[in-house]
């Protein structure tokens, strides 16, 4: 006797808490941008229809220096951390002495909390004892000192080299374990036939080759930068003025500092969507997904 | 001209040298990159405030303990508020009890889910397991307002259990990504034979898969951790009076006044457990990371 309900059985725990704690979640933000809510003191629950979308996408002028922030913070990070990890694991992937010593080193400021790795760069960044303008001193472009985190200009990029640094040896542990699957008689084979030094290999046979994977670790970090809150948070809290604010950090100040929760839920649509559609484009584009959709 | 070059290269043994060079030149300096931070961060908490302040670069010029002293005490008497009371022990403590029930429910949730895809041949279970991606691609962030709204509501605010089950619900979909993969591979010998003596399919699961998968479950359980012990926005906002290290780390700051030496020791406090879980576990967290977006 075949008992057919087994599998939906073992399923149904995992899909309790998506069910629960993700997808009602998210609906039920769809349903409350349409309200004007406030939870704190005087309460109030106004169903305003789509004047909250109106209000966000067109009447906030601010709104596109946000999204304009969240998309450079995306494009940058995943840029830099793509390139530096693609780089350090095609170095690895030449026989290096203690291969294993360098991944664990590059790997390690991955493992820290983006709030530590923030309060210990802010000592870097700090104007007067801080390491870079200390540096700038010494060598004598004093000239060139800056206010890293205060500077409407620059606090943004400052914090992008924060995540460069962090996350780099992230996307390369995901290379290094795509070069160390190619066979070796692949590479051998290119070498008998007159490509032999390293960079050849790399750009002809590795890099074409790993290419599934460079683009699955482009849409994790597309996804993951989206979304960034932590490292922002802990150094600018979006500031000076909203020249870090990306849609998360607008989203929380939205609800828990202005009490506005309906419009903080319009917001949280808005990323929702936002990243929904840089998926859909981005995999459009890299004419990609059947292989990550079926498990076989 | 590329070609020229790549015989030189390939041909004589001062060519392979240089490329050698070049390759140990660049992976040392990114190891610098990354080290350099910590080491620093490691060196000032041994520096009084005023040798910091006037020296910033350079070794101590005595080594004091006074900072990490500071730091492990918390600012009691310096501040004033009850949240500021908190110590750097109750944050690894709350940290703790949120962390470690996330990771066993979440092991339990996402091998049943997994090994049911990979096991059974039900006709839902490629699109099961197409849902747990999608969800894998949602900004997470997007349900932080409806959650807080419901937990007001329910009275869950400040208690851990809210917290653990959106963990755990976050989770869900890497961890099963990454397990189904894995328990296709299992011998489908060893589950037959169990049912032939009499096992039911819990039975086996139980008894049979999971004792035998022990590897790939910690390898998953191991980047659960790092995302859990790491993660600030939520507990920042459903768990405020509980607050875990990172929620704990983001008031370092005010805490210690204008002063960074106490703030540097208490940020070397809170690196320890996570640098010596790494140096223990690297190996698994690596494969854990890497295993889903490359087949093997």
């Amino acid at each position: 006797m075949k008992k057919t309900y087994i599998p939906y059985l073992f399923l149904l725990p995992a899909l309790f808490f998506i069910g629960v704690f993700v997808i009602y979640p998210i609906l039920h933000a769809f349903y409350f941008s349409m309200f004007d809510l406030r939870v704190v003191g005087q309460k109030t629950i106004d169903f305003i229809g789509f004047r909250n979308f109106k209000r966000l996408l067109i009447d906030n002028e601010r709104t596109w220096e946000v999204v304009r922030n969240s998309l450079n913070y995306t494009v940058l990070v995943t840029g830099g951390t793509v390139l530096i990890g693609l780089f350090l694991a095609l170095l690895l992937d030449n026989e290096v002495k203690g291969w294993r010593v360098y991944r664990v080193v590059f790997f390690l400021p991955v493992m820290l909390a983006a709030v530590i790795v923030a309060k210990l760069w802010m000592a870097f960044y700090d104007p007067h004892h801080g390491l870079f303008n200390q540096l700038l001193r010494e060598l004598g472009l004093g000239h060139l000192e800056q206010v890293w985190l205060g500077d409407h200009g620059i606090a943004l990029y400052s914090i992008i080299a924060i995540s460069i640094w962090q996350y780099s040896g992230y996307t390369m542990v995901f290379f290094v374990a795509a070069l160390q699957n190619i066979p070796p008689d692949v590479k051998e084979a290119a070498r008998i036939d007159g490509l032999s030094n390293p960079f050849s290999i790399a750009r002809h046979i590795s890099m074409p080759l790993i290419s599934p994977v460079i683009v699955t670790v482009i849409m994790l970090q597309i996804i993951g930068t989206l979304k960034i809150f932590d490292i922002i948070w802990a150094t600018t809290k979006g500031g000076p003025g909203v020249s870090t604010t990306v849609l998360s950090i607008m989203m929380y100040r939205e609800a828990f500092l202005r009490n506005n929760f309906g419009y903080a839920q319009t917001i949280a649509v808005f990323m929702f969507l936002l990243v929904l559609v840089a998926s859909l484009v981005y995999l459009r584009i890299a004419r990609f997904g059947k292989d990550l959709w079926d498990p076989t | 001209m590329g070609s020229y070059v790549n015989r030189i290269v390939s041909v004589t043994r001062e060519g392979r040298f240089f490329f050698n060079i070049v390759i140990y030149l660049f992976l040392i300096i990114w190891g610098v990159v990354t080290l350099y931070p910590l080491l620093w961060m490691f060196m000032t908490s041994f520096k009084t405030e005023s040798d910091f302040q006037r020296r910033p670069l350079a070794l101590p010029e005595q080594i004091v303990f006074e900072n990490w002293v500071f730091a492990w005490r918390g600012p009691s008497g310096v501040a004033g508020g009850n949240l500021d009371q908190s110590t750097i022990p109750e944050f690894m403590l709350n940290s703790s009890i949120v962390t470690f029930p996330s990771l066993l429910i979440l092991a339990v949730v996402t091998s049943l889910a997994a090994y049911s895809i990979a096991h059974y041949r039900f006709r839902l279970r490629k699109l099961f397991f197409a849902y747990f991606i999608a969800v894998l691609s949602v900004p997470v962030n997007s349900v932080l307002v409806s959650v807080f709204l419901f937990y007001a509501r329910l009275g869950w605010l400040n208690s851990h259990i809210g917290v653990i089950c959106i963990y755990i619900a976050f989770n869900i979909s890497f961890a099963v990504i990454i397990l189904t993969p894995y328990f296709k591979g299992f011998p489908t010998e060893l589950t037959d034979a169990a049912i032939i003596d009499g096992c039911n399919d819990l039975g086996v699961f139980g008894r049979i898969v999971v004792p035998l998968s022990k590897g790939a479950i910690s390898s998953v359980a191991i980047v659960n951790f790092i995302v859990v012990w790491n993660e600030l926005l939520f507990a920042n906002v459903l768990i405020p009076k509980l607050p875990t290290l990172p929620v704990g780390a983001m008031r370092f700051r005010q805490q210690w006044g204008t002063t960074w030496t106490p703030m540097l020791a208490g940020l070397c406090i809170a690196v320890i457990p996570t640098v010596i879980f790494y140096l223990i576990f690297h190996r698994n967290l690596i494969k854990g990371i890497t295993a889903g977006a490359i087949k093997t």
